[in-house]
């Protein structure tokens, strides 16, 4: 059975959250990954422990708090209200807030073994040389990094991509908005159109093996590091 | 002495180290200072101090009369006009030799002349390997590479550590030709770590000698060999270091005569020409001792020279002869029997035969 025009909005938006999620995290666990793996402070271990934590709650644990979090009465609700921006849950920013935080671990990670693996020898010579810490960063870590990288950018889509329980806690199932591949696969099953939710789910399964291949085939030393969280 | 670089360094082991060091040493503006030591007296410590990548020892930094460290500052390193050639080198290795050398020339420092510094360069062949990739490099030529990207940030301090250790005899030579030329430029002042005696006799002005962590003495390399510093390092014993002046080279031979006062030493040549005063170093042990000239030998060099001193050299073998020539000293060891035989006196005349492939120019 081909895909219908409501799977294919499915499928689109969940591309468009895994993208703009994958881009801001890569962004963002930048400068955390490289804390983590260069820090020698005490409090490596708690916000290591932090930042891992999506990966052992189970997401619908997550997903309530963000939804108490973002909700009228909860801190982000207030601040949204406040700041004159509709309520978050049930909205596509609201999903794109939970899914950073669902898919944090994923990126940070193989960042992390990344900027951990740089000979600090190497950098001290680019220092030495006349090299600014910002200029050490962009012109040497960067491209050292960068199998580390290509591993968190395919890890953190295919991870956003596959999530479920944050996004039914907190999204919903608005069709356009809120409504992801996985909530659709979903809503097919409950309503006994297996055949519907075959094809939709046999399109995510030929992603994450082209996903998970192109990582194994691209980055054959990073394997280990980057996918043994 | 507030011209130069100086160093305080004082640190007990619970401070990130596992020893303690304690350094103060001087290193002369403009000239060649060997940090000289055993391995594991703290010698490349002492370099990353000065480099700017222990900002968690407690020390003092004062290059030309400004504070780099101290308990008040911190001068960054990449704010120092200094450049550090680590033992690995430190290539980096995403990039191709060509990038690693643009990488130094576009920060380069722009107060000493880029000419200063081709010499340097051009011995060490970098262009040879340009195209190459990092990965693809040989020991010797990952050393090449990174000492000239040193050289192409046109730094006024060098610091070098082990800087010849992975390169063949052949290129050595071209190499401290090259690195004595730039002392002799007045512009840039060269640090050098080494253990190897030969290299350090050869170029060092001044040396300061580490052990265990401290620095033990400071001086020239005629004044610590005189003050017996230097001999207990020595592989093969006591050395000494004659200066002279070399003449044209034999090419049938391949070797080069080097007047030292007054007496002829055969070295073998070196591959570079044109360097005119010479240190030749010699270990005790290459020496021995014949009172007649005409003894049927392999051994070329015979100088006619004085016994100024016989001392027991505490093996209850062998015996340490003193020898004058000119008005420089240098050092035989013979075996106390050999000392009988031959009845040696101090003022003896005696010929000191030394081999001339143990020579270094």
């Amino acid at each position: 059975m081909p895909l219908s025009l409501e799977d294919v909005t499915a499928l689109w938006l969940t591309a468009k959250l895994a993208g703009v999620t994958t881009g801001l995290l890569l962004v963002l666990a930048t400068p955390l990954a490289w804390w983590l793996a260069r820090s020698r402070s005490r409090w490596r271990a708690p916000v290591s422990a932090i930042v891992a934590l999506p990966l052992v709650l189970p997401p619908t644990v997550l997903g309530f708090y963000l939804l108490v979090a973002m909700g009228p009465a909860g801190p982000v609700g207030k601040l949204t209200t406040w700041l004159g921006i509709d309520l978050l849950p049930f909205t596509f920013s609201g999903l794109v807030i939970g899914s950073l935080i669902y898919s944090l671990p994923f990126v940070v990670q193989p960042l992390r073994n990344a900027f951990a693996a740089i000979d600090p020898d190497i950098l001290d010579a680019a220092a030495t040389l006349g090299a600014s810490p910002l200029d050490r960063f962009c012109s040497v870590a960067l491209r050292l990094a960068r199998p580390g990288y290509l591993a968190a950018g395919v890890l953190g889509f295919a991870h956003t991509v596959g999530e479920f329980g944050v996004v039914l806690m907190i999204g919903g199932s608005i069709p356009g908005e809120t409504r992801l591949v996985s909530v659709q696969i979903y809503d097919h099953a409950e309503s006994l159109s297996f055949a519907s939710a075959h094809a939709l789910s046999i399109v995510l399964v030929m992603f994450a093996f082209i996903a998970l291949s192109a990582l194994y085939w691209l980055g054959p030393r990073q394997r280990t590091a980057s996918v043994g969280l | 002495m507030t011209e130069g670089l100086r160093l305080q360094l004082n640190t007990r082991p619970d401070a990130g180290t596992t020893f303690s060091l304690d350094v103060d040493a001087h290193f002369p503006n403009t000239k060649i200072t060997a940090l000289f030591g055993p391995s594991g007296a703290g010698k490349t410590t002492v370099l990353k101090v000065l480099a700017g990548l222990r900002p968690d020892l407690s020390a003092t930094v004062e290059w030309r009369g400004a504070k780099w460290q101290s308990t008040e500052q911190f001068v960054p390193p990449h704010r120092r006009t200094l450049a550090y050639v680590s033992q690995q080198g430190a290539l980096f290795p995403s990039m191709s030799v060509a990038e690693n050398l643009q990488f130094a020339s576009r920060r380069a420092h722009q107060a000493i002349p880029e000419a200063e510094f081709s010499p340097l360069i051009d011995a060490l062949a970098p262009a040879e390997l340009i195209d190459k990739s990092v990965a693809m490099l040989s020991g010797g030529e990952r050393q090449r590479v990174a000492i000239a990207r040193a050289a192409l940030r046109r730094p006024e301090i060098l610091l070098l550590d082990e800087p010849l250790s992975a390169l063949d005899t052949e290129r050595r030579q071209p190499v401290l030709a090259a690195l004595e030329r730039l002392r002799d430029s007045g512009q840039v002042t060269i640090l050098y770590v080494s253990h190897a005696v030969d290299e350090v006799a050869r170029i060092a002005d001044h040396l300061v000698l580490l052990r265990n962590g401290k620095s033990e003495a400071e001086g020239t390399f005629a004044m610590l060999t005189d003050a017996g510093h230097v001999n207990a390092l020595v592989a093969g014993g006591r050395s000494a270091q004659l200066a002279g002046t070399a003449g044209d080279i034999d090419t049938r031979w391949g070797l080069m005569p080097v007047d030292v006062s007054g007496a002829t030493l055969w070295l073998p040549a070196p591959s570079s020409t044109g360097i005119r005063q010479v240190r030749v170093h010699i270990l005790a042990r290459d020496v021995s001792i014949s009172l007649d000239r005409t003894v049927a030998s392999s051994i070329l060099n015979r100088i006619r020279s004085t016994v100024t001193a016989l001392s027991d050299s505490g093996d209850g073998v062998t015996l340490l002869v003193s020898l004058r020539v000119g008005d420089q000293s240098f050092f035989a060891s013979i075996t106390r029997r050999s000392c009988v035989e031959l009845d040696l006196q101090p003022g003896q005349k005696v010929y000191a035969q030394i081999k001339s492939a143990a020579l270094l120019p």
